[in-house]
């Protein structure tokens, strides 16, 4: 291929994506853009979606946790209308100058669901003590209102401190209601609203509404929509009878008297952390952790690897680009695609999952060892490029001859081969390792975010980074992530191009 | 019963085409031939490094392969030890490790005892190096040393001597010389050198473009025009032994039965019996012993046989042993020369070459 040719292809991309972006008339038209808590997103879209049609004004809606938006607000993105999931968040905003107007919009409770197929009669919260129940999903419970709900009224109940263990943290209180619907938790505390939704069969329990704080979501004008009259309009819209109506059948309930703000509450003041050496013991479990599942992700994925790796660089046989293909594709395909074809597989359900329950009892999903399967599995290309290139740089000659010598093909690899490919299986072996203790996307998957179980450093930054001023926390793990990550790769290179002097002849 | 029964059909996927029979009963076989020609294949066929399209090997009454009924035996169950031309020893292991190396893994080989191969082979001071720190010829006995320590049935040496420069392959062509006598293990070696074969090898198959033209003895078999139209390294080499060798006013003289070959200054003294090799173009032929000439050296012989190859005509005179000239076909006529006839070598000190 000349060169021109190949600069054609390298610009191609660039100049479809330019053109598009050119040709997209809606670009520059100011559209309305309304953050909405994530429990609120079938009900919003449908408003929205009438909203349009009557006033042909376009609205883009940005849904997740409250505590992400809130952040995405705060670091500058445009919102012009703000729909919070609890008042702390709105609080915080309009502490912050970006509110310009508010009121409190909705009502919700929180409820118990729990799978259909649970071996427990669940009637009241007590039972989710059962040890049958190994996990029940909710959201994030220092950050995510719906999360915090849930460990206050669990709190009052005096369950928490019991039940804390096993709580698999979502970053969203959707992705609570998925984990039961999925069977990953037995169980789950979801709000009522979500409970409707489910689509597979769920027990509802309900819970006193007096065990939290009154659930409100108050609607937001934010600053610089201001004096925009199509963002006033949809504001105003929120709170008319029609969008009344939808709010009323998606489960919500629709408040009309404007509660002053109450600002002084739940949150905890930023954690007293007691500090050993730097790091707080809560970063201390974290990195142990983190390298109980990078140690054991790197090991189980070795012999694996070896294997793999021989068979490529020594072997050749029909549909080897296959094995090439499955091998390489955690390397290219996006971690959380990863995580999400093991939540799949691995789930009590699933097809690795539920023989893995049936046979041998094991619940992999949520637990520590689900962090190492991720790691291993998006780390295992990595470690195969490595240790396949090491066997390709010795002659198979070598092996040839240690055969006529009388060693079998096993014993040749374990005397010829290995020792000569060692430092490449060593190089191979750390950067696996630096890549599971960097591991983020597949592990949220699989293995939720529970503390002191599955929260290792990347996970523990990413939960303390959605607190309320967590960003000046997390500092001291993220530069400790960035020591290690280089260390190991330091190693790895040394390894590498460190060749014992009598082996390069 | 032969020691090796060989046939086997092989076509590679570049067109070329193997189909090669023998059966040697020889301790020391050489398989000789121009690059190319299928040797090194033919040895990746017997040690079992390449299964060939059709064809039945047996080692004795061993069967290593035979595709008809399906048996093709791993390398490591055939007993065949290798030294490969580049040698290929472990670098990750000391000499020591190298050699212990067969050793370790022989199960149900003969055994061959550790210290008489260092001892034979020289390798005592050798033991606790790397094989990076070793020269070629030091590796080429390390090698030697190794397969020999597997207990191999059978030896097969793939141009043992090729990367080695001219006195090296002198002094390890007298250690092989030692394995086939101490150890009596039979030894196959593939070479492009007619010296060599003169040399080391009882039995000779002579191979071109993947077919065995011809095998014998070696002066049975380098007498045929084949090996006789080869040029350069591969051509047609004198090579004759001498039985003793003095020294007379400050010259070494060898003794070729009853007559005397002059030879050229040695910087080493020479000890008998030693080796002298020359080329067939370098022998001049007269029919009468005529005086007056500088040439130093006159042997007396009789034609043998008469092979007209390409341009030139082979001529091979008995003198005790067999010597080839070159001449041009016309001298063959002025000269009367046919088998039988009387003839002089005349052969100049400084084109013998004295393999000690």
């Amino acid at each position: 291929m000349n060169k021109a040719t190949t600069g054609i292809l390298l610009l191609a991309p660039l100049v479809l994506i330019v053109g598009c972006g050119r040709s997209d008339p809606e670009a520059d038209a100011p559209d309305v853009v309304v953050f909405a808590a994530a429990s609120t997103t079938d009900a919003v879209k449908r408003v929205a979606c009438r909203f349009e049609k009557q006033q042909g004004i376009t609205v883009r809606t940005n849904f997740a946790a409250t505590s992400t938006l809130a952040q995405q607000v705060t670091n500058g993105a445009g919102a012009d209308v703000f729909i919070s999931a609890d008042r702390a968040w709105a609080d915080r905003l309009e502490r912050n100058g970006l509110v310009a107007r508010r009121c409190d919009l909705l009502g919700n409770q929180i409820v118990i669901i729990v799978a259909a197929d649970c071996p427990v009669e669940v009637t009241r919260a007590e039972d989710l003590l059962d040890p049958r129940i190994t996990h029940v999903a909710i959201a994030d419970p220092h950050a995510v209102p719906a999360g915090i709900y849930a460990r206050e009224a669990l709190q009052k109940l005096g369950l928490w401190e019991q039940l804390s263990p096993k709580a698999v943290a979502s970053s969203n209180v959707r992705q609570a209601l998925d984990y039961v619907e999925t069977g990953a938790a037995e169980a789950g505390i979801v709000y009522a609203t979500d409970a409707v939704l489910a689509r597979s069969a769920v027990v509802r329990v309900e819970l006193d509404a007096d065990l939290t704080e009154p659930i409100r979501y108050p609607l937001l004008l934010m600053k610089e929509a201001e004096g925009n009259a199509d963002a006033e309009a949809l504001y105003a819209y929120f709170q008319e009878s029609e969008a009344a109506e939808v709010f009323r059948q998606h489960g919500f309930r629709v408040l009309d008297e404007t509660v002053a703000s109450d600002a002084s509450r739940r949150y905890p003041a930023a954690k007293q952390r007691p500090t050993f050496f730097l790091l707080s013991s809560a970063e201390w479990v974290a990195l142990r952790l983190s390298f109980q599942v990078a140690v054991c992700a790197a090991l189980a994925g070795l012999p694996i690897a070896l294997a793999v790796a021989y068979l490529l660089a020594r072997a050749s046989f029909p549909g080897k680009w296959v094995l090439e293909a499955v091998v390489n594709a955690p390397l290219v395909l996006p971690p959380v695609v990863t995580g999400y074809l093991l939540l799949i597989l691995l789930a009590p359900r699933g097809p690795i999952g539920s023989v893995l329950g049936d046979v041998f009892g094991v619940k992999i999903v949520f637990t520590w060892w689900a962090a190492v399967v991720a790691s291993a599995v998006v780390s295992f290309p990595l470690m195969v490029r490595a240790i396949r290139l090491a066997f390709e740089a010795i002659d198979p000659r070598l092996e040839m001859a240690a055969r006529s010598l009388g060693a079998s093909r096993l014993a040749t690899f374990f005397s010829v081969t290995l020792p000569l490919a060692r430092r490449g299986v060593i190089a191979g072996w750390m950067l696996a390792f630096a890549r599971s203790l960097g591991e983020f996307g597949a592990t949220i998957m699989v293995a939720g975010n529970i503390e002191g179980y599955t929260n290792t450093i990347p996970l523990q930054i990413y939960s303390m980074s959605s607190e309320p001023g967590g960003m000046g926390q997390c500092w001291r793990l993220v530069v400790l992530s960035i020591i290690l990550a280089c260390g190991a790769l330091a190693v790895s290179e040394l390894l590498a191009r460190r060749q014992n002097r009598h082996e390069s002849a | 019963m032969s020691l090796l029964s060989f046939q086997c059909r092989h076509r590679y996927r570049g067109g070329f085409d193997l189909d090669v029979r023998f059966e040697l009963s020889d301790p020391v076989t050489s398989l000789f031939g121009p690059s190319g020609s299928g040797k090194t294949s033919l040895l990746g066929i017997i040690a079992g490094f390449l299964r060939p399209d059709a064809g039945r090997v047996l080692l004795g009454e061993r069967v290593l392969l035979d595709t008809q009924q399906g048996i093709c035996l791993r390398p490591e169950q055939r007993k065949i030890g290798v030294v490969f031309q580049d040698h290929l020893l472990f670098p990750h292991l000391k000499v020591e490790a190298n050699l212990r190396y067969g050793q370790r893994h022989r199960r149900g080989r003969r055994s061959i005892e550790m210290d008489r191969v260092v001892d034979v082979m020289e390798l005592g001071s050798l033991l606790d190096r790397y094989p990076s720190n070793l020269s070629g010829g030091e590796r080429q006995r390390v090698a030697i040393g190794r397969a020999l320590l597997s207990g191999p049935e059978l030896l097969l040496m793939d141009e043992p001597l090729a990367s080695l420069d001219a006195s090296l392959k002198v002094r390890i062509l007298a250690y092989l010389e030692r394995v086939v006598d101490e150890w009596n293990v039979p030894t196959i070696f593939v070479t492009h050198s007619q010296a060599e074969v003169r040399r080391l090898a009882d039995w000779v198959v002579i191979l071109q473009q993947g077919r065995s033209v011809a095998a014998g003895t070696p002066d049975d078999a380098l007498s045929r025009p084949e090996p006789l139209a080869l040029k350069n390294s591969m051509g047609p080499a004198n090579l004759l032994r001498l039985d003793e060798i003095e020294v007379r006013g400050g010259h070494a003289v060898g003794r070729l039965g009853t007559q005397e070959l002059h030879l050229p200054a040695s910087e080493t003294p020479l000890t008998a019996p030693s080796y002298v090799q020359f080329l067939p173009s370098d022998v001049t032929l007269s029919r009468h012993d005529a005086p007056g000439l500088s040439t130093r050296n006159h042997l007396q012989g009789r034609v043998r046989q008469l092979v007209s190859v390409a341009e030139a005509v082979f001529v091979a005179i008995d003198i005790g042993q067999i010597l080839w000239a070159e001449v041009a076909p016309e001298a063959v006529s002025e000269l009367e020369l046919a088998v039988d006839s009387p003839v002089v070598c005349l052969l100049k000190v400084h084109s013998l070459h004295v393999l000690d």
